[in-house]
């Protein structure tokens, strides 16, 4: 298989008055073509930093500081703007998060689809045009004549987050990229959506990435997983895997506080401590204050994301190359 | 509908108060309103002042034994019928010297508006393009000074240059008083000559604050995530910056300006004066300038009702252009 996005040591920060954010630091994943996959992290861990570094549509005060994102081997970041214009949209596909607030709010719904098929000289006319975005609409259950006149105030944040899909599945881009794509939807929509997703990754051919906070969407619909924290990527894995045997520490307190709620509540073990701070982020790993298995190196420099056996890869001194356990700390190992 | 039943109601009691105030405060002046037309009376047909008052008064409609509240009530019934009141000074009604005058001013506000709006607009939105640059810097400050240069020093420096020293502009009037009013081009050619001073002298500082505010609505909405959003599919930055940029952060601005018009009618007084240039404003100035209450009372009422119409037109613009407005 081929890996239609490679990310190699990406770096952004944003600029604030107090300093720089460290919000996503030294990523390196692979994404192969048709697959699906999930970012997951805690709020505030960088997860839609990373999409939007890669993707190039990160924030005014977002800056990426190195890095390369090549999709079909071919680096983004270093495209001429009217290159990767090109590109946007009808190959790489981003709904953001902020929903509320991406459409324009002095413009009918339909103007942001033709204004979406005119920059790509998609040769449609009108009625094709009120044709295809209908169709899209209708995928993410909304009424095309509701919607397709109505200004972006008229609808409700759900119907606007479906809105942003349906225009993301106007061009049939090759790589969709959803940020929280179920987060301002009711349980029966969510539900809908996630079934949309799961069709679509069936149906078409496409690339999925998309970032949740809900480890169990991510079960449900991942082939693979990448977890952040605080800025990394600490562990990449198939869902499969992820779920069976987690590697990170962080991961595994993750997957454990999920498994409990299913399982018996009193046995819920939230991680101790508090997500760290991006602006002055701990030395070394940047788990190692909240970690029960932290040694001497862990506060003095940061472990390198590695392959264990099977493509699994983490980030943490726990591992070594190659699959074996780092002998000064197996014994510490109590899971 | 009921926006608009809630706004015309509204705007009947803003006139009501207003047009009462203007009555009270001329009435409040210190002199008999009569005083100045009994002074010419007097003065041309040589008889007593006291004489020439009791003319004056019934010229004017006034009687000076009536209340203060019968006169409020004529005052009021007059203006209902379209009356503005007797101008003692020109000795003619001053609905007369409205309508001899308010094209004029009419005039050149709107070329000052559209000269100053557009140019403003454009590098308002200019700047804020080129925001950190030494461009932004240049046109902001430059802009910050421009605006806070009152226009009646502009018209002293604007008529003493162009009009004194280089005479390229005229001195004053509405236009040549030896040529006789027509649509031939060569007259209409010298309207626009002797409008461009005043216009100038109005048009510059208020080009200075458009393109301030233009420039600050501009780089609020660049931050906007329907900004980014729009880049993110791809579409072109002329696109972005016309449809997105440009129409969402003028909208505020587009209301505003039948105020900005509205305002200027009472606002050029001391410009209009400065060029002896015959709009509302110039006879503004001269009824303070003799005392002439009749034409200050009805001039005031006039621009009072103009600021009022124009904050209720700028209200309905908004309220037609933004659908934010519009579907409330
Ligand atoms: N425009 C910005 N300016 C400054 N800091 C920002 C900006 N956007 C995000 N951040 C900070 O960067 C860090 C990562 O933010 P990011 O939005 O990537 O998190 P996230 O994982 O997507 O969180 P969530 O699940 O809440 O969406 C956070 O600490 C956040 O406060
Ligand atoms: S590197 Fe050290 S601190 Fe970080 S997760 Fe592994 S063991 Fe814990
Ligand atoms: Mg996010």
């Amino acid at each position: 298989m081929n890996p239609i996005i490679k990310v190699e040591d990406l770096k952004a920060v944003y600029l604030v008055r107090e300093g720089t954010i460290k919000a996503a630091d030294r990523i390196s994943f692979e994404v192969q073509e048709n697959s699906v996959t999930a970012i997951v992290g805690e709020s505030a861990s960088g997860k839609s930093t990373i999409i939007e570094a890669m993707t190039k549509t990160l924030p005014p005060n977002g800056r990426i500081l190195s890095g390369k994102v090549l999709y079909n081997g071919k680096d983004i970041l270093t495209l001429s703007n009217e290159e990767l214009r090109k590109i946007k949209w009808k190959e790489i596909a981003l709904v953001p998060q902020a929903a509320q607030q991406s459409l324009n709010p002095t413009m009918k719904i339909i103007d942001h689809f033709k204004d979406t098929v005119e920059a790509h000289r998609v040769n449609w006319n009108h009625n094709e045009l009120i044709k295809k975005a209908s169709e899209k609409l209708k995928m993410v259950r909304l009424n095309p004549e509701a919607v397709l006149y109505a200004y972006p105030l008229q609808l409700s944040g759900g119907m606007k987050q479906r809105v942003l899909i349906a225009l993301a599945l106007l061009l049939e881009p090759k790589v969709l990229i959803l940020d929280e794509p179920t987060s301002a939807l009711d349980v029966l929509t969510q539900a809908h959506i996630i079934q949309l997703l799961k069709e679509l990754k069936k149906m078409l051919n496409i690339t999925l990435i998309f970032v949740t906070h809900d480890i169990a969407v991510a079960a449900e619909l991942a082939d693979n997983v990448a977890v952040i924290y605080g800025g990394n990527l600490i562990e990449f894995n198939s869902t499969f895997q992820i779920f069976k045997n987690p590697l990170h520490p962080y991961t595994n307190g993750l997957i454990n506080s999920i498994m409990a709620v299913n399982a018996d509540m009193s046995k819920v073990k939230p991680i101790p401590g508090d997500p760290p701070s991006l602006l002055n982020p701990p030395s070394g790993c940047r788990f190692h204050p909240r970690c029960e298995h932290a040694m001497e190196i862990c506060k003095k420099e940061k472990p390198q994301l590695i392959e264990i056996e099977n493509g699994a890869q983490v980030a943490c001194y726990l591992y070594k190359e190659g699959g074996r356990w780092n002998e000064t700390s197996d014994k510490n190992r109590s899971y | 509908m009921n926006y608009f039943i809630n706004k015309t109601l509204y705007l009947l009691i803003v006139f009501a108060i207003a047009i009462s105030g203007v009555f009270v405060l001329v009435n409040n002046m210190p002199g008999d309103p009569a005083y100045g037309l009994a002074v010419s009376i007097a003065q041309q047909r040589n008889m007593q002042i006291e004489q020439a008052l009791e003319i004056a008064h019934k010229m004017m409609g006034i009687d000076p034994h009536e209340s203060i509240f019968i006169r409020y009530g004529k005052f009021v019934s007059n203006l209902l019928k379209g009356n503005f009141g007797y101008s003692a000074f020109y000795n003619t009604s001053v609905n007369e010297i409205i309508a001899k005058s308010l094209p004029w001013s009419l005039f050149v506000i709107s070329l000052a508006t559209f000269l100053s709006f557009t140019i403003g607009i454009f590098l308002g939105a200019f700047a804020a393009q080129k925001r950190d640059t030494i461009i932004e810097g240049i046109i902001s400050t430059v802009s910050s000074i421009i605006q806070a240069i009152p226009p009646f020093i502009l018209a002293v420096l604007i008529l003493f240059v162009f009009s004194v020293r280089l005479k390229v502009l005229p001195l004053g009037g509405a236009y040549p008083v030896d040529i006789e009013p027509s649509f031939s081009l060569e007259f209409i050619s010298k309207i626009f000559l002797h409008a461009l001073g005043p216009m100038l002298a109005i048009a510059i500082p208020q080009m200075a604050s458009w393109t301030l505010s233009m420039r600050g609505n501009t780089s609020q909405i660049m931050e906007e995530d329907f900004i980014r959003f729009a880049e993110a599919r791809g579409l072109r930055d002329s696109v972005i910056a016309a449809k997105y940029v440009r129409n969402n952060a003028m909208l505020p601005l587009v209301a505003s300006l039948a105020i900005s018009v509205g305002y200027m009618l009472g606002g050029q007084t001391l410009v209009e004066s400065i060029f002896n240039y015959p709009g509302i404003g110039f006879y503004f100035g001269k009824a303070i300038a003799v005392r002439d209450f009749g034409l200050l009372t009805g001039l005031f009422t006039l621009i009072v009702i103009g600021v009022i119409l124009a904050t209720f037109i700028a209200d309905f613009v908004y309220a037609l252009i933004d659908p934010r407005v519009k579907l409330k």
